[in-house]
């Protein structure tokens, strides 16, 4: 069976179908084409067909009248260009001339399309094909073709426009398909894909582009000079200080003083002296081997003190490397005081827990330090005896004398805070003395000054060993260092002098004077 | 001398000249000198923890002691393990116990101790100094230790208030009291730099030891090492 498709909605509907079943719309010319009248149908000059009649039953009313009404009309003859170009300057009322409104451009080539029309006369109507006679437009339709058109000649591009032959604008010429217009594709709309982009912006894309590109690559490194005046300097006052030290040890001249000691260090002499025979006490090596020379040598004639007075010794640590510190420290005094591991003195060891394990040593130091550093039981088993040092030892509170030698001010003040209230609680002649690194006396001395004391004495950094020493007739200790840290000390002094004369006089010497400036103005 | 302690002393030796060089600048000996102390440090902090730690108070507990010595090493060593998952992105929440046991015990020593051990002793001692009545030690003249009372607590105060930020930006007409708070501050900044002062000499005065130390020993070493191997 054969379809037709609807001119509206573009489905297909059988043939015999008069309106399309879908959108209702007619599928078919309400007048459709006679074989026989077709070729008797007159044409117009531009080659339009007219419509044909339907018949009178499917036509509606007021289509009748309307048909009525244009045959009742009287087609009056086309006007020549001429006649219309005069009806023109009578519009305008300026013959001759521009119209107003219209530029120079159109006016010129609307002229010379008129003097173009001029030598053009109209061809002859053939006697053969006399033609239909022109309809005779009415007056107020020919003045709109003349608007909208402009020239007569572009009347004749009507020719080359369609003449619908289906639906209800059957006859009428120029109709837009609908049915092309429905069944086209309709994509998105085109954008013009180009950015409109100003100078400005081209110059700030492009040092974008750069910064994103330079963040891949390496940059060399600015070269800087491999000898400068800060490298000269550094390495003047290093050789200045390090020459001055080693001749102070290869040629040790008149040996200095020892400083007078100072009421800290009275009090911990005072302590130890006042220790009784066979007095226990725990000495804590809280110090790195950074520091090992200062607190070896401010030490020294402390424990030294300890070992003459007998004093048995516990030694601890908070810091995993103090008991290797404390084994060497011990080693060191050997040959002079013949102290045995195990019977004058005992390496507890590392106590682990940092501040918190201070809090163990008030509690039950047994169950805290179980065993020596060498891995024997400390308190005793069911084979061995309490080892001497750690006899009725339970707690800190139960020693004569708590040392703690110290560089770190935490540390120390973790000493002071969680074991003190302690031993002071605990035990009425209980003590807690210190040897701390020289740095460290600011803050440990406060300490020291209050009422009541909360560190019992101490000895600070060489000067205070030194002065311990002293006082013990012990000179020997701190004597190969204390010349060359005094030269070292005075080398030190005399070159902050002199930095410190460049840096006043410097800008007085490169001033310049008073005659140059008068000069120059 | 052993030859244990020659080859000692000559690794000493070098090993003091290679971080002597960072005189000249950072250079390849100076970092190997470095990563050398760092590796033989972590090295023996690990066995000294598994020495003197883990096996005396886990290990052998477990495996020799008492009940009760069992089950009182079985709590860290769960704890411990527990510490373990916080490798582990998804058994990281099995971690915080140990953790928070870690932090809750550490913050109350350490609070307590601040507390009792030196907030409220140091507070008492800056007010005690002014009791003439106590004597204290050697220190036995009123009028110094009046002075003295005097001093530490003008630093005190003007040492705190130098720290107090709530005067606002400088203004052309201030008001009595922040003209009295920046007279605080200018008062508490002297103080501060000399402290600051205080703490450089004790580093400087610590440095120096290390360096005559150090120094003694390479004086030593070229005395009693080198010269005779060169004798010979």
């Amino acid at each position: 069976m054969a379809e037709i498709n609807c001119p509206l909605c573009g489905k297909a509907n059988p043939d015999d179908f008069e309106v399309c079943q879908y959108c209702q719309a007619r599928l078919k010319p309400l007048l459709a084409p006679d074989s026989a009248e077709e070729n008797s149908l007159p044409q117009d000059e531009t080659g339009v067909e007219e419509p044909t009649s339907p018949a009178a039953a499917e036509i509606p009313e007021w289509l009748q009248e309307l048909r009525q009404d244009e045959d009742s009309l009287e087609l009056e003859p086309e006007r020549s260009s001429d006649e219309l170009a005069a009806d023109i300057s009578e519009a305008t009322g300026d013959a001759g001339s521009i119209p107003t409104g219209t530029p120079d451009w159109i006016y010129e080539v609307e002229q010379e399309t008129q003097r173009d029309f001029d030598h053009i006369e109209p061809p002859p109507p053939s006697p053969a094909e006399p033609g239909p006679e022109p309809a005779a437009l009415p007056d107020w339709l020919e003045s709109i073709r003349l608007g909208l058109h402009g020239t007569p000649g572009l009347a004749s591009s009507q020719a080359t426009e369609p003449v619908e032959s289906t639906g209800p604008l059957a006859g009428l010429r120029g109709v837009l398909a609908a049915d092309a217009l429905i069944s086209r594709s309709r994509g998105p709309a085109t954008r013009p894909a180009k950015l409109r982009v100003s100078a400005n912006q081209l110059v700030h894309i492009d040092l974008l582009r750069e910064l994103v590109e330079s963040e891949g690559k390496s940059q060399p490194l600015p070269q800087k000079p491999s000898i400068s005046s800060e490298h000269i300097l550094r390495w003047g006052i290093a050789l200045a200080v390090c020459l001055a030290v080693v001749w102070s040890i290869i040629f040790p001249g008149q040996p200095a003083a020892l400083p007078a000691f100072q009421e800290e260090t009275a009090e911990l002499n005072r302590l130890i002296e006042q220790l009784p025979d066979g007095g226990q006490v725990l000495v804590a090596f809280d110090y790195e081997p950074g520091e090992f020379a200062e607190l070896d040598a401010a030490a020294s004639a402390v424990i030294d003190h300890l070992m003459i007075q007998g004093a048995y010794l516990t030694l601890v640590s908070t810091t995993p490397l103090g008991p290797v510190l404390a084994e060497r420290f011990i080693e060191e005094l050997q040959p002079v005081h013949h102290y045995t591991a195990g019977v004058q003195y005992v390496n507890l060891g590392y106590i682990p827990g940092g501040t918190a394990s201070l809090v163990m040593l008030t509690g039950n130091m047994p169950r805290a330090l179980p065993y020596t550093i060498e891995g024997l039981a400390a308190w005793g088993s069911e084979s061995q005896p309490v080892l001497p040092p750690l006899q009725g030892i339970q707690n800190v509170g139960d020693y004569d004398l708590v040392m703690v030698l110290v560089d770190d001010p935490d540390v120390a003040r973790a000493w002071v805070e969680q074991v003190e209230p302690f031993i002071s609680s605990s035990s009425p002649q209980g003590s807690l003395g210190m040897v701390i690194s020289a740095q460290l006396e600011p803050i440990i001395r406060p300490y020291y000054d209050a009422n009541p004391r909360q560190i019992h004495g101490f000895v600070a950094g060489l000067r205070g060993g030194a002065s311990y020493a002293r006082l013990n007739g012990r000179e020997e200790l701190v004597r190969s260092y204390w010349d060359s840290f005094g030269v070292g000390l005075f080398m030190a002094v005399l070159l902050m002098l002199v930095a410190g004369l460049m840096y006043s006089t410097y800008p007085l010497l490169t001033r310049p004077s008073k005659s140059d400036s008068e000069v120059k103005g | 001398m052993s030859n244990l302690d020659i080859f000692g002393a000559i690794l000493g030796f070098a090993l003091t000249l290679m971080v002597f060089s960072y005189l000249i600048g950072d250079n390849p000996l100076f970092r190997v000198a470095i990563h050398i102390f760092i590796g033989v440090t972590a090295g023996f902090v690990c066995i000294i923890v598994i020495n003197n730690v883990l096996l005396p108070r886990m290990i052998v507990p477990l495996i020799s002691g008492s009940m009760e010595e069992r089950l009182l090493a079985i709590i860290p060593m769960l704890l411990g393990w527990l510490l373990l998952t916080k490798i582990s992105p998804r058994l990281a929440t099995f971690g915080n116990i140990p953790v928070a046991f870690l932090v809750g015990v550490a913050a109350a020593v350490a609070i307590g101790g601040a507390v009792l051990g030196t907030l409220f002793p140091q507070i008492n001692a800056t007010i005690a100094i002014f009791d003439l009545t106590t004597s204290r030690g050697f220190d036995t003249n009123k009028g110094l230790q009046l002075v003295n009372g005097i001093i530490i607590l003008v630093g005190t105060v003007t040492t705190l208030a130098y720290f107090h930020f709530g005067t606002g930006p400088q203004q052309a007409n201030p008001t009595g009291l922040q003209s009295l708070l920046r007279g605080f501050n200018q008062v508490g900044q002297v103080f501060i730099a000399i402290t600051f002062g205080f703490l450089f000499a004790g580093v400087y005065s610590a440095a120096m030891v290390a360096l005559v130390e150090r120094l003694s020993f390479i004086v030593d070493f070229l005395k009693s090492v080198l010269l005779p191997l060169l004798s010979t």
